[in-house]
């Protein structure tokens, strides 16, 4: 099979398995509604003010939203030692690493979907600039999120407490993007600035990032 | 080996000693800062060392993905821990220099979150190194090393970016523009002996690395004769 | 504060964090040693008996 086939069998399995069990969906979740509520009552701000703290309380959650689910994604293969066997049969490393990356995006694009309303009717969210380039920034940034969280997760799985390596590694990495989603966003809800660095600066992450997943996956894979 | 050790390490010391007997004495005082611009001299060094360090980490990483040999793991593990202890010490003297100077200790300015960002990845570096599984360490660590380095330019511009958009803090002095003669010259013999320090600490660490997976190997290949016996 | 008080904070501290540094790495790789001289000597007791 070629590697694009190869990806689509896996990632077809991955989503219908997800279909079936809501895990990931329901835990990220119930996590990020959580956030938003806590938040809420610890700045307790004004429409005004949370204009200005959105960027950075949206991204927040869904970063630790996103580590919940992260944390699934190689467990479950790692239990039926399907990473063994994926190790010995001839199918291209990468294209199970794409499926899982592009898994993970899908879902966290659906927790973003069906977030979005709860943050406009909790904080009273109306964007100046176009809505447009909130959509951009939200898919840049949820692609740095995930192509880095997935390969980390995979590094994660083979130490001894997994579920606090990946933030572990993943968080300073994602410095950057972070910055970089967290200012975009607020400069369009404000209006007061451009995000266009920021979208640049985040297409710069996701590609350099991508190209280093796919060139380090097969090692990571195959580490002894 | 063992009495190039010995000889080295009084040697280092003796050469840090003197150059903070320039530093502190023969150098002249600094005319707008004072006396407290004196831990320049300890506080640009350690910098340079921890880049340097990192850089190594970096390389050898890449070598060690590349030819898998032992000795490039070891010398990434030694390079990467001296690095953050170099780190630290930047980022513990420059609070020290600013709180005097610009009247705080902390500014989130493109250098100054740079570093930090970089110490919390090799930090997180030897927090992996530390807690992943026996042979995989290596490959996992040497990855992730690939990952922080690649990293390093995209955070200087991304908050490069974020602080010129937003109203800096109190800034100015500081940086050595024009360093006169006397100072540089004291700075330049302190860089040198900075830098020997480094190379004695990765180069004491790598040794250590590799005593330890000595012995390792030898604790595997005593059990192997229990069982085999 | 007198600003000469940083100046010894920093400098003491820089002292300590390298001379200390310095002490573990010579003590961890003594105890290495002591461990690895250990080992061979009960590995050739022990293949003698």
């Amino acid at each position: 099979m070629s590697t694009l086939g190869v990806t689509g069998a896996s990632l077809v399995k991955d989503l219908r398995m997800e279909w079936r069990s809501k895990d990931a969906i329901n835990s990220m979740l119930f996590f990020s509604l959580l956030v938003v509520v806590i938040f809420s009552f610890a700045f307790n701000p004004t429409a005004e003010e949370s204009r200005r703290i959105a960027g950075g309380l949206i991204w927040v959650a869904f970063l630790f939203a996103a580590v919940v689910a992260l944390n699934q994604t190689w467990a479950r293969e790692l239990r039926n030692q399907v990473l063994d066997a994926y190790r010995v049969s001839p199918a291209p490393p990468n294209a199970l690493f794409l499926a899982k990356t592009v898994g993970n995006f899908l879902f966290v694009v659906v927790l973003e979907i069906l977030m979005a309303p709860l943050f406009v009717v909790f904080y009273e969210l109306r964007s100046v600039g176009p809505v447009w380039q909130l959509l951009v920034v939200a898919l840049l940034g949820t692609w740095a999120l995930v192509v880095n969280g997935t390969f980390f997760a995979g590094l994660s799985i083979r130490t001894r407490n997994r579920e606090i390596m990946l933030p572990l590694l993943l968080f300073p990495i994602t410095i950057p993007a972070l910055l970089a989603m967290v200012d975009a966003t607020t400069s369009v809800l404000t209006g007061e600035a451009s995000p266009d660095f920021w979208i640049k600066l985040l297409a710069v992450y996701d590609i350099v990032f991508t190209a280093l997943c796919l060139l380090l996956f097969e090692s990571v894979l195959n580490a002894e | 080996m063992k009495k190039l050790t010995l000889i080295s390490v009084p040697i280092t010391v003796a050469l840090l000693a003197y150059t903070s007997y320039l530093a502190l004495i023969v150098a002249p005082t600094e005319q707008t800062m004072g006396d407290v611009q004196r831990i320049f001299y300890y506080h640009v060094p350690s910098g340079w060392v921890a880049g340097l360090c990192f850089f190594i980490n970096f390389v050898a990483s890449a070598l060690y993905l590349w030819k898998r040999s032992p000795a490039s793991d070891a010398l990434a593990a030694a390079s990467a821990e001296v690095g953050v202890v170099f780190c630290a010490v930047l980022l513990i003297t420059g609070p020290l220099w600013a709180r005097p100077v610009w009247g705080i200790w902390w500014t989130w300015d493109a250098r100054l979150t740079t570093t930090l960002v970089l110490w919390l990845i090799y930090v997180s570096y030897l927090v992996l190194r530390r807690f992943a599984a026996g042979g995989q360490t290596q490959v996992l660590a040497a990855a992730f090393a690939i990952f922080g380095f690649a990293d390093v330019p995209i955070v200087y511009m991304s908050i490069r970016w974020f602080r010129t958009q937003h109203p800096s803090p109190v800034m100015g002095g500081g940086e050595n523009s024009g360093l006169a003669p006397a100072m540089l010259h004291v700075f330049l013999i302190n860089l040198v002996a900075f830098t020997v320090l480094g190379i004695l600490f990765v180069w004491l660490r790598y040794q250590l690395q590799m005593q330890e997976q000595a012995l390792e190997s030898a604790h595997a290949q005593l059990a192997l004769k229990g069982v085999s016996r | 504060m007198n600003p000469i008080t940083f100046l010894k904070a920093a400098y003491i501290v820089a002292w300590v964090v390298y001379l200390g540094y310095l002490g573990r790495i010579l003590l961890r790789m003594k105890r290495v040693e002591e461990e690895m001289k250990e080992l061979q000597h009960n590995g050739s007791h022990s293949s003698r008996q």
